[in-house]
């Protein structure tokens, strides 16, 4: 009787000049079946696209100057050029209009607008947020990840595909997916963030026998 | 009159964004930012950690701290000894650092956040090779040497290097090597 297993696959350093797809394929391709979804890390993704920057290709804004002094030191907007980073794809005037409208609405105890309406101030990591030689560099949100997904479905001929955002702190989040997924379901099966920490090298977890056990269910 | 006017609205909001500017700097300066410094003068004696006939390596670890009251990051860190040939030709040196509470083998510094008032140990190695075969006689006469540790942080505001230097002083090293 099949089961949902989870299974993180190693791989080498991916960089920009990897295909995402193409890496799936090579590091996991005889474990992916038509039953299975493929989940790949959103900073990967991202890695593979060429989607980073470093500190010292920015030059802050005053927008991001002011803003980011309002942002808890945890969080990688609380860097200038972590906010600047954000600005760059999102607009600096949007980014500011997203922290004031923030602001308003923390007034009356609703939380997290600000990254809501800043969308690459939710995506981006900042400088360590990522395994080196990425450890110095500000890497954004993946682009197209409904895209990614896609693409990665038609390469593997898996039952769905994934980019998701997990850390150790319970918080999975399912940023692009494949047609006919649950973004929801799939966030609560990554709950436990199988992907590891960066020094295991697995970006990729496949779990095993999503379709059936969906039928099943 | 409407011109008098407009010079009081122009002079009120030039006011009103002095004032906005001046408490946004107000609240910067109590939130502060990172002041990560190597505590040089707490740094261990320099030991051997490995000797051949070639070859000598010895180690020292440094303190660091961040005295602000805000996370620093230190993004890339390195040593640069400083010996000119001039000064003394005998052995090829090598300098590399890894931070001690996870040690790495490539000299490779990867990037780590230091909480506000917290900090850690960078652990310095040198490597010196013998150009003519025996590494004590080689060493003979080997003068002061500054090394300057080298260090990339960004905090709250722009990033920046800073650098504090330590000696490896030829009675220091001497001494170790007995």
């Amino acid at each position: 009787m099949a089961e949902l297993q989870l299974i993180p696959v190693q791989t080498r350093i991916l960089t920009h000049r990897d295909d995402i797809a193409d890496a799936i394929v090579a590091y996991a391709g005889d474990i992916i079946g038509p039953e299975d979804i493929v989940c790949v890390a959103e900073s990967v993704v991202a890695i593979t696209q060429g989607h980073f920057t470093r500190p010292e290709d920015l030059k802050p804004t005053w927008q991001a100057r002011l803003i980011s002094r309002f942002i808890p030191p945890e969080g990688s907007m609380a860097s200038i050029y972590g906010m600047q980073a954000a600005m760059e794809l999102d607009g600096k005037w949007k980014v500011l209009g997203a922290f004031i409208i923030g602001a308003i609405a923390k007034v009356f105890r609703k939380s997290g607008v600000f990254y809501q309406l800043a969308r690459q101030a939710s995506l981006t990591d900042d400088v360590t947020g990522t395994m080196p030689p990425f450890d110095k560099h500000i890497v954004y949100g993946p682009k197209d990840p409904d895209k990614v997904a896609e693409h990665i479905v038609q390469r593997t001929g898996s039952y769905g595909a994934v980019v998701a955002d997990v850390n150790d702190l319970k918080r999975a989040a399912v940023l692009g997916k494949s047609r006919g997924m649950d973004p929801k379901r799939i966030a609560r099966i990554l709950i436990d963030n199988p992907f590891g920490n960066d020094d295991q090298m697995t970006p990729i977890v496949i779990i095993k026998n999503f379709a059936s056990v969906s039928k099943k269910a | 009159m409407y011109i008098y006017t407009l010079i009081n609205v122009i002079v009120a909001i030039i006011v009103i964004i002095a004032l906005v500017f001046l408490a946004f700097r107000f609240y910067s300066w109590r939130q502060g930012d990172e002041q990560i410094t190597m505590l040089t003068k707490r740094r261990t004696q320099f030991e051997v950690e490995d000797i051949n006939f070639h070859q000598v390596t010895l180690v020292c670890d440094i303190p660091f701290v961040n005295k602000g009251r805000q996370n620093g990051t230190i993004m890339d860190l390195y040593p640069r000894h400083l010996m000119p040939q001039e000064q003394f030709d005998n052995v090829w040196i090598q300098s590399w650092t890894t931070d001690a509470n996870a040690e790495r083998h490539d000299g490779y510094w990867k990037a780590q956040i230091i909480e506000a008032h917290k900090g850690g140990i960078v652990r310095l190695r040198l490597i010196f090779n013998a150009k003519n075969g025996n590494i004590h006689k080689d060493l003979a006469g080997f003068p002061d040497m500054n090394i300057d540790i080298v260090y990339q942080v960004v905090g709250r505001s722009d990033w920046h290097i800073s650098k504090n230097r330590i000696v490896l002083t030829a009675e220091e090293l001497q001494h170790a090597l007995r």
